[in-house]
């Protein structure tokens, strides 16, 4: 889990399990996290993975089968939806059509009773940080989907929220829009010091917005841990092929100049710290060399050749294993398919994945 | 490329259209032309005459019994209204597995003879129904009254007569309203009759305006229910209309009195219409 | 947490409250139906099929059955293929006026039963169609088609279009590709349109006491004329034999489309 530090965690998840009347299996399993105040967590994970469960079991919007919720030391779990104090930004925005701009974001004001001058001046302080002005007596209607963003996050910012919650905030807007939009609102998260869940299926999105990241798959938590945690030390096939591209290669521990590869033979690469059983190494496609060097470890056929311009990505037969390879435009030879390839890397490159997972998890996952 | 019906020419479309234009024309459109034609026949001669509608607006009675129809139909409005938003808002938002099975309940009766309905409602509120029987067992009531015959037993039965349209209509439009916005008020902090009283409410007014309309139009052209539970003592357009066409044979007189019934639904319609927009713009 | 199941507990209990009002009638109907008492009361003295007997034995019950069968089987058929014929051209169609038409077809249904009613009996008179099962079969059509066409219309509308284009590439015929796969497709609307047509006819009582009540004697009419003099166990049990009837059409247009879709919710 995450990694314990003096401060204290601010929301605090243990053992959350919902599973819905009639469905087959849990759609959210038996997941526990902390995070710490101020923190951005994104919940990432293909669709169906139970992340927005998982979020709406936090905001009460779910009800959870057991496990325990606290937000700054409070046990929340059986709190009404309206005692929450949490923000949510939902997917459609869920803007109230009968209402002008101002009175959307005011609401949550509104119904605690705060009026008169301490609502319009907050009012009028989120719609200059959210640049509305001017539109405050619109309808909803009138807007775009850009400004109608905007409103949904005010509105649930106006309540100082002990947590901001974003789901999929940005799916429904103009894909040129979508970068601008998700500096916004990590610039906005924090200035303003809000402890924020965003969930997306994008690993991009996860990864550029967030301080912790939470990668979901069917209902369970594979991994939490910084963006750069996740890349480098995947703890699981998973993780690896959805954040980022990978080769996986299975192998055994001989000594600590070589490794057994499943389907390719010894490799003399040298890990100083040796494993017993079988195990799944992880090797980046870009950390993969073409060419001639004294480090070569080993000889394959190139099968196919993709060239994006800024990189030749290739596939190559080693053994009974393919291994993806991509190489900058300018590194290099480029080769041809039929070539004979020397392919070569280092222990460093390669990270030994803590578990291997059931094949069903593995497969139709392919990395994006 | 586009095949089938798309292709033909448009004179096989024009004979698609045909029957059922001409059985409108046969069975709804001439009628009602032939209807509003005999409204103005005259007593003697060819030419035609609107006696019979002077006859209807120089006789205070009838002047009452448009009041009294216009009344009932707002009554079952005030009534019906209320009860089938509830349902309707329980069917709209409720998960259960029985959901489905609900609103079929719900709508059934709907398909079901209102001159059964109406006779059952006779059965519950006759001399030895239901009511009466209870009412007397409790100690209530010393002997049994009559509960079957005047107004109020007519608008009882009219309104559980109306009740599946007003549910049908409210749930149309709730179900357009996306659930998400009740969740979105109550994280906002919004208790219950928060949610129901700034959000819910407010977004139902349209759904809630039609029904109210069709239950008046309905209430108001209702013949059956004011005829067999009215006992001879509730008098509505439709009755008088009734009464004109097949005891007195006053075809003419029928006729102007139904062309009256035609222009109220016309007028209500057309206001409904106006106070809808007024509302959509406003939203 | 307390308050709260009592909230909800007041809520339901509202509900089943409401729905108990709803369906009052027909309950009360069923429970009367099995007294013997020849007056109406509550509630019933002894339980017996005896009445239901009486009705199977009544010929006038058994004759207004044939007329109400009869006249909502040839008025749904007749309103069924005029409807179809006439949602084929109001979907598919392009013509001047096509959407006049699509409100055109609607109209009746706007129309209060009883004006249409007195209009039908005026202008049934002077053709010596009053009180006849032409007559009758002819009035229902105009209530019917509105529905009839509105939901093989929407059948129509939801149709794959490449469905047809997939047939005539392979080889099919313009007849051939509206036999074997669109009417096919249609089947469901069709049927729910022939069972909404085949019910409004079956429970019409408005128009059917302008036009009909002496030779040519519907089931609700029967009941309606019966009624207003006479109140006994036999009327209920006829009433139950009705609704029964009349429920296993609503089953099957429940299971097919939807009730609810179907009626125009």
């Amino acid at each position: 889990m995450a990694e314990t530090n003096s401060t204290p965690a601010y929301l605090s998840v243990s053992g959350f399990t919902r599973q819905f009347p009639g469905a087959e299996r849990r759609s959210v399993d038996d997941v526990s996290f902390t995070l710490k105040r101020g923190q951005m967590l994104t919940l990432l994970g293909p669709s169906g993975c139970g992340k927005t469960t998982l979020l709406r079991m936090i905001a009460g919007l779910t009800p959870v089968d057991s496990g325990q919720l606290h937000v700054a030391g409070r046990q929340m779990t059986e709190t009404p939806l309206h005692a929450r104090n949490m923000g949510m930004v939902f997917q459609s925005y869920a803007l109230f059509p009968h209402l002008s701009v101002a009175r959307n974001i005011s609401f949550g004001l509104d119904v605690r009773g705060i009026k008169g001058e301490e609502s319009r001046r907050r009012v009028a302080e989120l719609v200059s940080l959210m640049h509305l002005t001017g539109l405050e007596n619109r309808r909803i209607t009138e807007l775009s989907g850009g400004q109608r963003q905007r409103v949904a996050l005010a509105r649930a910012l106006a309540i100082e929220p002990d947590i901001l919650m974003l789901d999929e905030p940005l799916a429904n807007l103009d894909i040129r829009l979508r970068d601008t939009v998700r500096t916004e609102i990590r610039a906005l998260q924090q200035r303003l010091g809000i402890t924020a869940i965003f969930v997306t299926h994008d690993q991009d999105e996860a990864l550029s917005i967030a301080d912790q990241v939470a990668v979901m798959s069917e209902g369970r938590l594979q991994q939490f841990g910084t963006p750069a945690d996740l890349y480098t030390r995947p703890t699981n096939r998973f993780v690896a092929s959805f954040v980022g591209r990978s080769n996986f290669i299975e192998a055994v521990w001989v000594d600590s100049k070589r490794i057994h590869a499943e389907g390719i033979g010894t490799l003399f690469i040298g890990f100083s710290e040796g494993w017993k059983d079988r195990r799944t190494l992880l090797i980046r496609p870009h950390r993969i060399r073409l060419g001639n060097s004294l480090e070569t470890c080993c000889q394959g056929v190139v099968e196919n050749v993709v060239y994006t311009g800024e990189r030749r990505t290739y596939l190559v037969r080693v053994g009974y294993v393919t291994l993806t390879v991509e190489q900058q435009e300018d590194q290099g030879q480029p080769a041809q398919t039929g070539d004979i390839v020397d392919l070569h890397w280092q222990a460093s490159d390669m990270s030994v994945l803590q578990e291997p997972l059931s094949d069903a998890l593995t497969s139709g996952h392919p990395s994006s | 490329m586009r095949v089938s019906v798309r292709k033909q020419p448009s004179w096989l479309q024009a004979l698609l259209i045909l029957p059922g234009v001409a059985a409108l024309v046969v069975t709804f459109v001439f009628p009602l032309l032939w209807l509003a034609r005999t409204s103005l026949q005259p007593t003697t001669g060819h030419t035609l005459s609107l006696h019979a509608y002077v006859r209807l607006f120089e006789d205070s009675f009838y002047w009452w019994v448009i009041g009294r129809t216009i009344f009932i139909g707002l009554l079952c409005v005030v009534i019906t209204v209320p009860l089938a938003f509830p349902v309707a808002l329980f069917l709209a938002r409720s998960q259960s597995g029985w959901r489905g099975t609900l609103t079929a309940l719900a709508i059934a009766p709907l398909l079901t003879s209102t001159v059964i309905r109406t006779y059952g409602w006779m059965v519950i509120l006759g001399r030895h129904g239901l009511i009466n029987t209870t009412l007397v067992w409790a100690g209530i009531l010393a002997q049994p009254t009559r509960l079957d015959n005047g107004p109020f037993a007519t608008v009882v039965a009219l309104v559980e007569i109306l009740l599946p349209y007003g549910i049908i209509s409210i749930l149309s439009h709730l179900s357009r309203l996306d659930a998400e916005l009740e969740q979105a008020a109550s994280l906002l902090g919004a208790r219950r009759l928060q949610v129901f009283w700034h959000v819910l409410l407010p977004l139902s007014v349209p759904g809630l305006m039609t029904a109210s309309l069709l239950v008046f139009v309905l209430a108001i052209s209702s013949l059956v229910t004011p005829q067999l539970m009215g006992g001879g003592r509730v008098f509505v357009l439709a009755t008088e209309i009734f009464n004109q066409t097949t005891i007195s044979l006053d075809w003419p007189f029928a006729g102007a009195l139904s062309i009256t019934l035609l222009a109220f639904f016309g007028i209500f319609v057309a206001l409904y219409q106006r106070i809808l927009q007024r509302v959509e713009s406003q939203s | 947490m307390k308050h709260d199941r009592t909230v909800r507990m007041a809520w339901h209990l509202l509900i089943g409250l409401i729905y108990l009002f709803l369906l009052a009638p027909l309950i009360i109907v069923l429970i009367v139906s099995f007294d013997t008492r020849p007056y109406l009361s509550f509630p019933p003295a002894s339980f017996s099929l005896i009445s239901y007997a009486r009705v199977l034995h009544n010929p006038l019950f058994l004759q207004a059955g044939k007329t109400s069968l009869l006249i909502g089987g040839c008025s749904a058929v007749l309103s069924l293929i005029v409807g179809t014929s006439a949602a084929f051209a109001l979907v598919r169609g392009h013509f001047p006026g096509r959407q006049s038409l699509q409100w055109f077809f609607l109209s009746p249904m706007l129309m209060p039963h009883i004006v249409l009613a007195v209009g039908l009996m005026m202008t049934l008179q002077p053709l010596g169609l009053l009180d006849t099962l032409t007559g009758l079969i002819l009035a229902h059509i105009s209530i019917t088609l509105p529905y009839t066409t509105r939901i093989v219309s929407s059948g129509i509308a939801q149709l794959d279009r490449t469905l047809e284009e997939a047939a005539r590439i392979h080889g099919a015929s313009p007849w051939q590709s509206f036999c074997c796969v669109i009417l096919p497709a249609l089947r469901p609307h069709l049927i729910t349109g022939f069972l909404i047509a085949f019910l409004f006819s079956f429970d019409e009582a408005v128009i059917a006491l302008f036009i009909a009540g002496h030779r040519a004697v519907t089931l609700p009419l029967a009941i309606y004329q019966y009624i207003q003099f006479r109140t006994d166990p036999q009327v209920a049990s006829l009433s139950v034999l009705v609704v029964l009837l009349s429920l296993v059409p609503i089953i099957i247009i429940e299971r097919l489309i939807n009730l609810r879709r179907a009626v125009g919710g």
